[in-house]
């Protein structure tokens, strides 16, 4: 009895050792890090880093291996997929200080997890500055206008609100643009249809019809993220026909989406939907589902951006298969073609919580701004980077220059309007976005939805969500 | 003053004793229950009265009520109505599932009763989705469920094209919820049917056999003994399927992302953006806290409902 009561005694105190035990432990590990860090601030043996795009990971793995060859410090590449895993996982780790020490992630300020990351604004020379493409800092920027626009913003947090003027947490990897249609070249043989750039909006309409009786095969137009077909192809319709001045007064809720005007590019939708022409079934795809479906020659056509090549690529497709071009323009509206202006589409940032700072800043540097660094990242990914080549541009694979030629230093309708991103955060847009599914379904109309939109509008308006 | 024998006082402290080494076997579970638990749910509470981006919580400000306002009382129209729109479609399940879910589970815990070789065949069969990782099973009804999927090819087959849905069942608005809600009975009935089946087995046949000599029909038997003698189980079934029902995710978080057009959007996958997309954690806290009230009052009133009868 005695015995049994002691080595009852004696497991309950080593449950509870164990539990105090393994609370030191984790305590002493991260005190030995801390120590280690210490030492190996300098030269560190190796150095974390995390990413989302699958599709990049040859890239980051070649200049990686480049680096190492030059520098002796070994990074490791995780990937972590889809998106919003990745979010989820970048923010549980941000708030338990486990981020790695590089951090791959969309270009843009004001996310909200800048406290997690190094502001790098002190550490960008000029050079480096003049070394990217002119418009590859500004949206990883923080501009007076931002500033001042968060600060009057009640929703926003206050990581946001504490970001000044000329803040900037990462710097840009690559550029890109999206309002670009990819098409399979041996659909359109197949089709007999002429393999070139449409002239404007109803020469699409009559080439994908010409396709889809030929060969039943449409465009598909990934659903799942709903924002998609505006933010792709929607938004540049709206300012080709509407123009920087008629395009402002409708995101500034000064104008209403049922004015005549403003139902023109509306209308452009309802001819993919009446004529047929969106692939069954691209409502409920991923981004990634969609490009799997158009590179497997399920679609003839697929709506994208200049990224969309790269996970092209890496599903197999022939890039002698892929012809591309942008969103035509709608007959009559303010301007004829849209200038494809690249914009930053990721960074590279280091973690606030990194033991490594300066090697992972060092890591960032290479890829981002020293060209050996660049190409192999570049042809290894499929993508443009934000560095300039100049005369080292031949050295990107023939893919990447073509994509580079078909950007303008011209400024597009949205490009001009500067506070285009912050606007098209109303209330209003994200039920546009679920109403334009319901006409794709046939249970809105056209109309209905732009009633809607000005009801919304004017009600957020009220409510003083700006 | 009375003299406690020697006996009893030996045996108050070895009861004491064995009280002192059960406490701190508890102790271990408490601690971590205080720790994981208790924490999480008053920080929980705390940040849906916060505006907070989740990283750091020293920059979260205090707004007070204005969370719960912007989605319960139309702070945002949009998010207003995003919200009810979600708890409708949260209880549109819960309904559609407890209706098929309980009398499904019910009659397969019936059917697997038996000893027979082919009974355990059946058992093993019906306990498989209970076992089966559930994202990688709902990418495969994804499949199923796609455009050119097997559901909408088989009906093709089978001359029956009024059941085929052009746009996949989970591309429709009106029909995605119903690939859900399959979803949901798939995987949900074999955790019922357990419980059914562990209420049936502890059913006692002498019961029944009293019930035969008095010369109760089947039907009879089944309403006056089987039935109410299963009600509690009902009534944790009925809330399994509620809680359930409210805290959906995963399966449309796969299947449909909430859409198309939101006609799948559930509290679940509303909060899961809300909080990690748009990082407004307060909000999504304070959507969650309104859903737990919701359920909590649903489930007593099921608790009450079946009460007056057992």
């Amino acid at each position: 009895m005695f015995k049994k009561r002691l080595l009852s005694l004696v497991l309950s105190a080593s449950v509870l050792c164990s539990i105090a035990l393994t609370g030191c432990g984790s305590t002493t590990k991260s005190a030995l890090s801390t120590a280690s860090a210490g030492t190996s601030t300098k030269s560190p043996a190796s150095l974390t880093m995390w990413t989302w795009k699958v599709a990049y990971e040859p890239g980051f793995k070649a200049a990686a291996a480049a680096y190492e060859k030059k520098t002796g410090v070994k990074v490791n590449i995780q990937a972590y997929t889809p998106d919003a895993t990745y979010k989820t996982k970048i923010q549980a780790a941000a708030n338990s200080g486990e981020m790695p020490d590089i951090v791959h992630y969309w270009g843009d300020i004001g996310i909200g997890l800048e406290n997690a990351l190094v502001n790098m604004r002190d550490k960008i020379t000029p050079e480096m500055k003049s070394s990217y493409y002119s418009t590859a800092l500004t949206p990883l920027t923080a501009t007076a206008d931002q500033v001042s626009a968060w600060a009057a913003d009640k929703t926003k947090s206050n990581v946001v609100k504490s970001i000044k003027e000329g803040d900037i947490y990462g710097l840009p990897l690559d550029m890109g643009a999206f309002f670009t249609i990819y098409y399979n070249k041996s659909i359109l043989k197949e089709a007999g249809v002429d393999a070139k750039a449409p002239a404007n909006w109803d020469a699409f309409i009559a080439m994908m019809n010409a396709v889809k009786a030929k060969t039943q095969k449409s465009i598909v137009i990934s659903g799942q993220s709903d924002d998609m077909y505006h933010n792709w192809c929607g938004s540049a319709l709206f300012g080709m026909y509407l123009g920087e001045e008629k395009f402002t007064k409708l995101l500034k809720r000064d104008t209403k989406m049922s004015d005549p005007d403003n139902m023109v590019p509306l209308r452009a939708f309802d001819t993919l939907v009446k004529n047929k022409l969106i692939m069954p079934g691209s409502v409920s795809l991923t981004i990634d589902q969609g490009d799997q479906a158009f590179a497997s020659g399920k679609a003839a056509f697929d709506l994208g951006g200049t990224f969309t090549l790269s996970s092209l690529t890496a599903m197999g497709m022939k890039i002698d298969d892929v012809g591309t071009f942008t969103i035509p323009a709608i007959s009559g509206g303010v301007s004829d073609h849209f200038d494809l202006n690249p914009f930053t589409l990721t960074m590279m940032s280091v973690s606030n919580s990194s033991k490594n700072k300066d090697a992972a800043y060092d890591f960032c540097k290479y890829i981002t701004s020293d060209p050996d660094g660049a190409i192999l990242f570049a042809n290894g990914a499929y993508d443009l980077p934000a560095l300039k080549l100049t005369s080292r541009s031949s050295e990107l694979l023939p893919a990447i220059q073509n994509m580079e030629k078909s950007f303008s230093d011209t400024l597009n309708v949205i490009s001009k309007i500067s506070s285009y991103n912050t606007w098209m955060q109303h209330k209003e847009w994200a039920q546009y976005y679920k109403d334009l599914q319901s006409v794709e379904a046939g249970t809105m109309t056209i109309e209905q939805v732009a009633a809607n939109f000005d009801k919304n509008a004017a009600s957020e308006k009220a409510a003083g969500n700006n | 003053m009375k003299e406690i024998p020697l006996n009893v006082m030996a045996s108050r402290k070895r009861r004491r004793k064995e009280n002192i080494t059960g406490y701190l076997f508890c102790t271990p579970g408490l601690l971590l229950l205080l720790l994981v638990g208790v924490y999480s749910i008053f920080f929980s509470i705390t940040i849906s009265f916060f505006n907070w981006s989740g990283v750091d919580f020293s920059t979260a400000r205090f707004v007070g009520f204005q969370n719960f306002k912007y989605f319960l009382l139309g702070g945002s129209t949009v998010e207003t109505q995003n919200f009810y729109s979600a708890i409708f479609h949260n209880f549109e399940i819960a309904i559609v599932s407890i209706v098929i879910i309980i009398p499904i589970s019910l009659i397969l815990a019936f059917l697997i009763q038996g000893s027979g070789k082919a009974t355990a065949v059946f058992r093993t069969i019906y306990f498989i989705p209970m076992v089966a990782s559930g994202v990688a099973v709902y990418y495969v009804w994804q499949g199923l469920f796609s455009a050119d999927g097997v559901l909408n090819t088989l009906f093709r087959l089978l001359h029956l094209n009024f059941l085929v849905v052009n746009d996949g069942l989970l591309g429709n608005p009106h029909t995605a919820i119903i690939g859900v809600i399959i979803t949901v009975i798939w995987s949900s009935v074999p955790g019922t049917m357990i419980l059914y089946y562990a209420g049936l087995t502890n059913i006692d046949k002498e019961l029944y056999d009293a019930a035969k000599i008095d010369g109760a029909g089947k039907f009879k038997v089944l309403a006056k003994i089987t039935w109410p003698l299963i009600k509690p189980i009902t009534v944790i079934a009925v809330i399994m399927s509620l809680n359930g029902a409210f805290q959906m995710f995963d399966n449309i978080y796969v299947l449909t992302g909430g859409g198309p057009a939101g006609s799948t959007e559930v509290v679940g996958t509303l909060i899961y953006r809300t909080a990690f997309l748009t990082n407004t954690f307060g909000e999504a806290c304070a959507m969650g806290w309104v859903v737990f009230l919701v359920t909590l009052v649903l489930s007593i009133y099921v608790i009450k409902g079946f009460e007056t009868d057992y």
